[in-house]
């Protein structure tokens, strides 16, 4: 067996949106030879994309071929992505910033734990990860949307139906903007302005950003090495000291050359699962619970937020189709201000097409064949349908945990994970309530606008997951510190989705990346 | 024409929109891509006749005249030949099960038109595709059964090929600007301008 070994300053372990923005500043920063390992494949197919979106808008197929590994899954994991770019090469690129209140919901409300920094403390680095990543927004109400500096684009306009569905929210009193996202609306960092294709799971115009195009940028410039397909298996400790000296892989397409990654400062940032699993695979003599783990806390506290929705037939004649995956913002609910009771959430707005779909039979059963039907698709379009939704955040439990499944092993031998989301037993004293303040809401909208509501729920899902690797400044309670520093070893970070103290009430992915950049400021300047 | 060759020509098909976006030279690279890389596809060929017979039947057939049927029928039948039986389906969040697209529909359709005809023929002594538009319903109406109870479903999982016809015709951009009477154009790629403004109508 011969030994692969690369020698780097830094080691980034994952080549997701979080990795993409720690490898992108460092390599500006500082002079560190870097090396990003990624288990899954290289999607470098900007020419290709028209192709796939034309197979998954026919079939549904995967319009992202060998983005997953086989074998390398578990139970309550919620997204197979595995590859360069991770989960946000099909993500929506909705960048909604967190709140104030969702760093300090002990000290201001008395529930869940408060972050080590503030929404002040972060604040600079928000406006670095819009300004990396390219977002187009308009600023909200400024008592609700706090930010420094304007976006970097205008935002995406409002179609037609949404110009509409905002006048009819707003007799509720309750203002509404658009939505920040990550597509272009003027040409940026040598990308395309978004062409309104409306499968941005698949963007074919390059408009949206995915960490990919940082990627190839910096193998453009020479900036990083990539190494693919490189499963890195477990992190191991020098001799004498609890620095990490290297990370132990397999490479998949020649699984009998073992490779070792030999650096200087190691940076997780493989995700909300495959970090801490990474850290618990790593056990050892003088770690026999897993690496960064003296707390305990490594696979703890996963969080997320729970999604409620309504779906809403309004008196306005819309158009669905016409800008299907843009909607209507309000932070209203997520700065409320004093409360007697805990309960915040954002609030979106789409045009939907729920009761107004073709369909074959009508509200008796009688089949309908021919012109019948477009007769009576059409006449259910006299009106339109809106979907509402709610993300509220859940307090997350100590047992709401990753652990290993010795029971479910890869080809490797490797055992998965295993993920049991739990709401901490305050959550679940607020749930009622804080659910029914949200249909309230709900039906003030309707009250206001005129409509009905035609179905309204709650998933039972944890949204944009995080956690298992949870920051703080005492070391007893976190596994890493303010900056994402291992509390255990002085040379290892984790970044972005894993770090997070509790998962807020807003797509979380912008300010996974500003936690990145921030931890980024103190990565690469060692030795 | 040979499967893999159709399966090729609607690729490269697809392509063509592309080409307009994004120039010549990515273009080329999609038509260079090597035939190795072109998976099997499905290969049925249903009955034109029967086929149009059945559209003539279940689709609006007064708003979209013949040519328009028969315009819905050949994009049908070029939807099944560019089908690929277990491909893998999209993946999003919440689920980290892999799925796969189902069977190959095309014998099953094949066969049900071909009863379709048979049954015409032991009611009326006349083809189905000699039957009147009310004749014809009734007919569809007992084959495709309980089908569509909980509204269209994606065209490959339709047990019956009228149904499989609808579902695939009432998914398509020109479906939903004809129920709109508006070039809504849904999920073509149309630039941001003019938004903000109704859709054009188009009577």
């Amino acid at each position: 067996m011969r030994l692969r070994v690369v020698e780097a300053d830094v080691c980034i372990i994952g080549a997701g949106i979080s990795a993409a923005m720690v490898a992108e500043k460092v390599s500006e920063r500082t002079e560190s030879r870097i090396v990003v390992v990624e288990a899954g494949e290289k999607i470098f197919n900007l020419e290709d994309r028209f192709e796939h979106r034309a197979r998954y808008l026919a079939y549904g197929e995967n319009p992202w071929p060998d983005d997953h590994i086989r074998g390398q899954t578990a139970e309550g994991i919620q997204s197979r992505s595995m590859c360069v770019g991770g989960l946000a090469l099909h993500w929506g690129g909705t960048v909604p910033r967190f709140t104030p209140e969702d760093f300090r919901l002990n000290s201001m409300y008395g529930v869940g734990d408060d972050w080590p920094f503030d929404y002040d403390e972060l604040e600079p680095f928000y406006q670095e990860a819009e300004e990396r990543i390219g977002v187009a927004g308009e600023r909200g109400p400024a008592e609700l949307d706090l930010r420094s500096e304007p976006y970097p684009m205008p935002a995406a306009p409002l179609s037609y139906n949404l110009l509409e569905l905002k006048e009819w929210a707003e007799k509720s009193g309750i203002p509404f903007w658009a939505n920040p996202v990550s597509k272009n609306t003027v040409p940026y960092r040598g990308r395309n302005v978004c062409q309104r294709c409306d499968t941005c799971n698949i963007c074919p115009t390059g408009a949206k950003y995915s960490p990919d195009f940082t990627f190839r940028q910096l193998l453009a410039d020479g900036r990083i090495e990539l190494l693919t397909k490189t499963l890195v298996r477990r992190l191991e400790l020098e001799a004498d000291s609890d620095r990490i000296e290297r990370a132990v892989a397999v490479d998949r397409e020649r699984p009998g050359e073992p490779v070792e990654i030999r650096a200087r400062e190691f940076v997780i940032a493989s995700g909300y699962v495959w970090s801490a699993h990474l850290l618990l695979l790593s056990e050892n003599s003088r770690f026999p619970d897993g690496l960064a783990n003296r707390s305990g806390m490594v696979g703890r506290y996963l969080t997320g937020h729970r999604p409620a929705s309504a779906f809403v037939e309004v008196p306005i004649k819309l158009y669905p189709g016409m800008y299907s995956s843009h909607s209507l913002l309000s932070k209203a609910f997520q700065r409320p201000g004093t409360l007697d009771r805990y309960v915040r959430h954002d609030l979106r707005i789409w045009t939907s097409t729920t009761g107004r779909s073709p369909r074959l039979r009508d509200d008796s059963g009688r089949l309908l064949l021919g012109d019948e039907v477009m007769a009576d698709w059409r006449e259910r379009t006299n009106t339109g349908a809106a979907r509402l939704r709610a993300y509220y955040d859940v307090i997350p439990d100590r047992d709401s945990r990753l652990t290993l499944d010795s029971g479910l092993r890869n080809q490797w031998g490797d055992p998965m994970p295993k993920l049991t989301f739990v709401d901490a037993p305050e959550s679940l004293d607020l749930r009622e309530h804080t659910e029914a303040s949200i249909h309230r809401v709900f039906d003030r909208i309707v009250q206001a606008g005129g409509g009905r509501v035609l179905r309204q729920g709650v998933q039972n899902v944890y949204d944009h997951p995080g956690g298992g690797c949870r920051m703080g400044n005492d070391p007893t309670t976190s596994v890493v510190d303010r900056f994402g520093r291992s509390h255990d070893h002085e040379n290892l970070f984790v970044v972005g989705a894993p770090t997070v103290v509790s998962g807020g009430c807003a797509n979380g992915t912008l300010t996974f990346s500003a936690m990145a950049l921030r931890s980024a400021e103190v990565i690469g300047k060692a030795g | 024409m040979a499967k893999s060759d159709r399966r090729t020509f609607l690729k490269r098909s697809a392509a063509v929109v592309p080409a307009i976006v994004l120039g010549p030279e990515a273009a080329a690279s999609l038509h260079a891509r090597p035939q190795s890389e072109v998976p099997p596809a499905a290969s049925t060929t249903l009955d034109a006749g029967l086929l149009g017979a059945v559209g003539a039947a279940v689709l609006p057939a007064a708003e979209l005249g013949k040519s328009g049927v028969d315009q819905a029928v050949h994009g049908f039948q070029g939807w099944l030949d560019g089908y690929e039986p277990v491909a893998e389906l999209n993946h999003g969040y919440f689920s980290a099960e892999i799925r796969y697209t189902p069977a190959d529909p095309g014998p099953r359709w094949q066969a049900q038109l071909e009863a379709l005809d048979a049954e015409a023929r032991k009611r009326h002594e006349a083809g189905f595709t000699e039957l009147g538009p009310a004749d014809r319903r009734t007919l569809l109406a007992r084959h495709i059964g309980r089908e569509g109870a909980n509204g269209l479903p994606g065209p490959a999982r339709a047990d019956h090929v009228a149904v499989g016809l609808l579902a695939w015709f009432y998914a398509t951009s020109e479906a939903n600007d004809l129920c709109y009477r508006a070039r809504i154009r849904k999920q073509e790629c149309r630039g941001l301008e003019g938004v903000g403004r109704p859709p054009e109508s188009a009577p």
